[in-house]
C-alpha cells in the first residue's frame, strides 16, 4: 500500500508493517483460532471452541473461558455476568445473543414469531430491539446457548435470507443498517436496501466454524463444508468492529455520519444519480483518554451504484492492512483514515482499487425521522405502514402495556404484513391493507400500547442502551432509569417539547448520545456526562455541557434544558439548534440547572 | 487492559477511585500478611472493565493502565493480581472523605518511591 503516513503519529502496529508479536492479545487469539475454530489457553495449550460450547450444554461448565469469549463475539454471543445494584458482577453467568438483521431491519411474521418464541424458551421473555436494527436476547443460560443459536437459525429464511447471529458482534462488519422506509416512502421509493443486503453478504464471515460448532445435526453431520478461508478478512479479521449504513434522501434515522461507512442516495428528478460516500465515523470513546473521541464520518465524494460493493470491500481491506492492532482504542477505521489522511485514502481507493470517487458537493442530510403513527406506503396506494413506539426497544409484556402480545396478535392476523426494526429501536408494521387500520389501532389499544399522538414528542425519539445489570461495559444504568427521567419531565409539564434525548451507560455510546440534542453518557457510579446541541439531521456532534453530574443534578438539568427549549426559544428553532447556539453560561444560569461544580466536589462537601 | 494501583498509594489511601468505580473492583487487604500486602488499594484485574474512571480521581497519581505502569512499579501489577488468587483476604473498600495532598506532597511521594520521571 503506497499511503504516505503522517510521520508525527507514533508508529502504528499494523498487519502490513508489524509482526504478530507486537500485537494485542486479542489479535493473538484471533490468529490462533485458525478461522474461529480453536481457543488458545494462557498455558499454551489448545482446544476447540466447540468443546467449550459442549461443556456448557452438558452443564459441565457455567460459562466459557476469557479466551473463548473473544472468539464467541464473532458468533453474536457476549459472555456476561449479572451485576448487582452497585454494579458489581456477582450474579449468575449469562449470555447475550444478538441477531443480525441487515438492510432495513426487515423480518417476516414467521421470523418474528420464531424470535418471539425464543424470548420465552431461551431468554428473559423480552426481545430487545437495538439501535442497529438487530434483536438481542438477554439472560440466556449457558446450558441453553447452543439450543438458542440453533433455534434462531432454523428454517426461518422465507424472505430470502436467514436469521443468524453470525457476525453480529466481533471484529467484522456488524449489522448493515438501512433506512427502514427505503422502499416504503410513498414520495420516493428506492431499493438501497438491496445494496445493503449485498454488502452484508459480501462482508459476512466465511469461516464455517459457526456451522460446525452450533448447527451440525444431531448425528454430527455438517451443514456447511469445512472451511477456514476468509478472503476479505484473513485470519486476523479486522482490527475492530466495522459499521455500514444506508440512509434515504428523506430519512437519516440510521445516523449516517456515525457509521464507519455511510451511503446517501443522491436524487435528481426522482432518479438516483449516485451515492454520497461518507467514511470514518464512530461514536465510541474512553473517558479521560484524550486520544479517543466520537468522530463524524467525512464526505469522500460520490460513487456509482455499480461500485458500492467495491468501495466497501476496498475500505475493509485498507482497514485490515493499516488499522492499529496493538492498542484497540486506536483501532477503529475513524482513526485509521485520519492517520493515513483522507486524500491518501481516496487516492488508494481510486488507483489501487479502481473506485471512481467523483468530487462532488455533499447533498443535504435528511432529518432523523421517527416513523411513528400511520403513513401511506409506496405501491398501489392502498397499503399503510404503522410505526409503533417501543420504549428503549424492550418488547415485553409489561403490566402497563403488553407489547409482545399486541405485536404477535397483529402479525398473526393480517396476511402479507411485514415487520421492521428501526434505528430508533422502534417497530414498523408494514404492508397493512387500509381496511385493517382500525383492527391494528384496536389491538394496540386493547393491549394498552400507546400509538400515534398518544406518544408525546418528548418520548418519540428518546432511547437508551440496555446498560446495567446485563452489559459488562456499563458504568451506569440507562434503559432502567431513562423512563423515570422522562416521567419527571412529563410531571413538570414538558411532555410536548420536541427534543431528542439519548442515554448510554458508557462512552461506547450504543444509543448514539453524542449526536442527540441532549445526550447522557454514564461516567462512573452515579456520575453522568451531559451533552447538548446535536443536530436534527445528525450532522453535528453534541458538546459537553457538564462533564460530571450526579443523578439529582442530571434530572434538574434535563428539566432546565427542556423547559428552555420551550420557553426561551422565540425563533422556535429545533431543540438541538437552540442548544447549540446558546452559550454554556446562559444555559447554566437557567432555573433548575446545576452549578458548574462537579459531582465529585459536591460529594466531597457533603 | 485492566488498571493497576501502584505503591504511590501506600498509606495515602485516598478513596476517590472507590467513589467512581462502576463495578466495585477496588479492594483493601484484610489478611495477615501485611509485609507483602501494604496498606494500599488494589484493583481486581478480572473485575476491572477498563473504563479508566478511577485514574483521574487519585490525587496521588498512583493509578496506571497495566502497560503504562512505570518500570519502578512493575512488581505492583502482580500484587494487584493477587486479589484474584487470594479472594478471601481482600474486601471491597468503602468511600471515605480525605483531605487532598498538596502538589509538593505528591511530588515528594513519587521521589520517596523512586519515581523521578513523573
Amino acid at each position: 500500500l503506497s499511503i504516505e503516513e503522517n510521520s508525527k503519529q507514533p508508529a502504528p502496529v499494523t498487519l502490513s508493517a508489524s509482526t504478530i508479536g507486537a500485537m494485542s492479545k486479542v489479535e493473538h487469539l484471533k490468529r490462533s483460532s485458525e478461522g474461529l475454530f480453536y481457543v488458545h489457553a494462557p498455558d499454551g495449550s489448545r482446544h476447540t471452541f466447540h468443546s467449550e460450547i459442549e461443556a456448557l450444554s452438558e452443564r459441565e461448565a457455567e460459562t466459557i473461558s476469557e479466551q473463548a469469549k473473544e472468539i464467541s463475539k464473532h458468533f453474536g454471543i457476549y459472555k456476561q455476568r449479572e451485576r448487582n445494584e452497585s454494579g458489581k458482577k456477582t450474579g449468575d453467568f449469562i449470555f447475550m445473543v444478538r441477531v443480525k438483521n441487515p438492510a432495513g431491519g426487515e423480518l417476516t411474521p414467521v421470523q418474528w414469531l420464531a424470535l418471539d418464541e425464543a424470548a420465552d424458551r431461551y431468554g428473559d421473555r423480552s426481545l430487545r430491539l437495538t439501535s442497529r436494527q438487530g434483536i438481542q436476547f438477554h439472560y440466556v443460560r449457558g446450558a441453553k446457548l447452543k439450543a438458542t443459536i440453533r433455534h434462531l437459525n432454523a428454517n426461518y429464511r422465507d424472505n430470502g435470507y436467514r436469521v443468524t447471529t453470525l457476525g453480529a458482534c466481533g471484529d467484522v462488519n456488524r449489522n448493515t443498517v438501512a433506512s427502514p422506509v427505503d422502499d416504503l416512502d410513498a414520495d420516493l421509493p428506492l431499493d438501497s436496501h438491496a445494496l445493503a443486503h449485498e454488502v452484508a453478504r459480501e462482508l459476512a464471515p466465511r469461516s464455517s466454524a459457526y456451522y460446525q460448532v452450533f448447527l451440525a445435526d444431531e448425528h454430527g453431520a455438517q451443514v456447511a463444508p469445512l472451511s477456514a478461508d476468509e478472503p476479505i478478512y484473513g485470519h486476523q479479521y479486522l482490527p475492530r468492529k466495522f459499521k455500514i449504513g444506508f440512509a434515504h434522501p428523506h430519512d437519516n434515522s440510521v445516523d449516517l455520519l456515525t457509521q464507519d461507512l455511510g451511503f446517501l442516495p443522491v436524487v435528481r428528478h426522482r432518479e438516483v444519480i449516485g451515492y454520497d460516500l461518507y467514511s470514518g465515523g464512530g461514536m465510541g470513546m474512553t473517558h479521560n483518554q484524550p486520544d479517543t473521541m466520537p468522530l463524524m464520518a467525512i464526505h469522500l465524494g460520490r460513487v456509482q451504484r455499480a461500485q458500492i460493493l467495491d468501495a466497501v470491500r476496498a475500505t475493509a481491506i485498507i482497514q485490515r492492512e493499516e488499522g492499529e492492532r496493538k492498542n484497540r482504542r486506536a483501532a477503529r477505521w475513524k482513526y485509521t483514515i485520519r492517520r493515513l489522511g483522507v486524500d491518501a485514502v481516496k487516492r488508494v481507493m481510486r488507483e489501487r482499487f479502481g473506485i471512481a470517487i467523483e468530487d462532488a458537493t455533499a447533498a443535504p442530510l435528511p432529518p432523523v425521522r421517527d416513523h411513528l403513527g400511520w403513513h401511506r406506503e409506496a405501491g398501489d396506494g392502498h397499503h399503510l405502514y404503522a410505526g409503533v413506539s417501543i420504549p428503549n426497544g424492550r418488547v415485553r409484556d409489561f403490566e402497563t402495556a403488553r407489547y409482545r402480545a399486541a405485536i404477535r396478535r397483529i402479525l398473526e392476523s393480517i396476511d402479507g404484513i411485514g415487520v421492521r426494526i428501526t434505528p430508533n429501536q422502534d417497530l414498523i408494521l408494514c404492508h397493512i391493507p387500509e381496511r385493517c387500520r382500525e383492527f391494528v389501532e384496536r389491538t394496540l389499544s386493547d393491549h394498552r400500547v400507546p400509538f400515534g399522538d398518544q406518544v408525546p414528542p418528548l418520548r418519540r425519539l428518546a432511547m437508551a442502551c440496555p446498560a446495567k445489570p446485563t452489559c459488562g461495559l456499563a458504568m451506569t444504568h440507562a434503559e432502567h432509569v431513562l423512563p423515570r427521567y422522562l416521567a419527571e419531565l412529563e410531571r413538570a409539564g414538558l411532555r410536548d417539547v420536541d427534543v431528542i434525548i439519548r442515554m448510554a451507560g458508557c462512552p461506547n455510546s450504543c444509543s448514539r448520545p453524542s449526536t442527540a440534542e441532549i445526550g447522557i453518557i454514564g461516567y462512573g457510579k452515579n456520575d453522568y456526562v451531559l451533552m447538548v446541541g446535536g443536530a436534527r439531521d445528525g450532522s453535528r456532534l453534541a458538546r459537553v455541557l457538564y462533564p460530571r453530574l450526579g443523578e439529582e443534578q442530571l434530572i434538574g438539568a434535563l428539566k432546565g434544558l427542556t423547559r428552555a427549549v420551550r420557553d426561551h426559544n422565540p425563533e422556535r428553532l429545533p431543540a438541538g439548534d437552540f442548544l447549540y447556539r446558546t452559550h454554556d453560561a446562559e444555559l447554566k444560569a437557567l432555573p433548575d440547572m446545576p452549578s458548574s461544580q462537579t459531582s465529585t466536589e459536591v460529594r466531597a462537601e457533603n | 487492559m485492566p488498571w493497576t494501583i501502584t505503591r504511590l498509594c501506600i498509606d495515602c489511601v485516598d478513596t476517590g477511585c472507590v467513589s467512581v468505580c462502576p463495578v466495585d473492583c477496588i479492594y483493601e487487604y484484610v489478611g495477615e500478611d501485611k509485609e507483602h500486602f501494604p496498606n494500599m488499594l488494589y484493583i481486581h484485574p478480572e473485575e476491572c472493565i477498563d473504563c479508566g474512571a478511577c485514574e483521574p480521581e487519585c490525587p496521588w497519581q498512583a493509578i496506571f493502565e497495566e502497560p503504562a505502569v512505570p518500570d519502578v512499579f512493575k512488581d505492583d501489577i502482580e500484587l494487584n493480581h493477587k486479589t484474584f488468587e487470594l479472594v478471601d483476604q481482600f474486601k471491597v473498600k468503602n468511600f471515605v472523605t480525605t483531605e487532598h495532598p498538596t502538589p509538593e506532597q505528591i511530588a515528594a511521594n513519587k521521589v520517596k518511591w523512586g519515581w523521578t520521571e513523573g
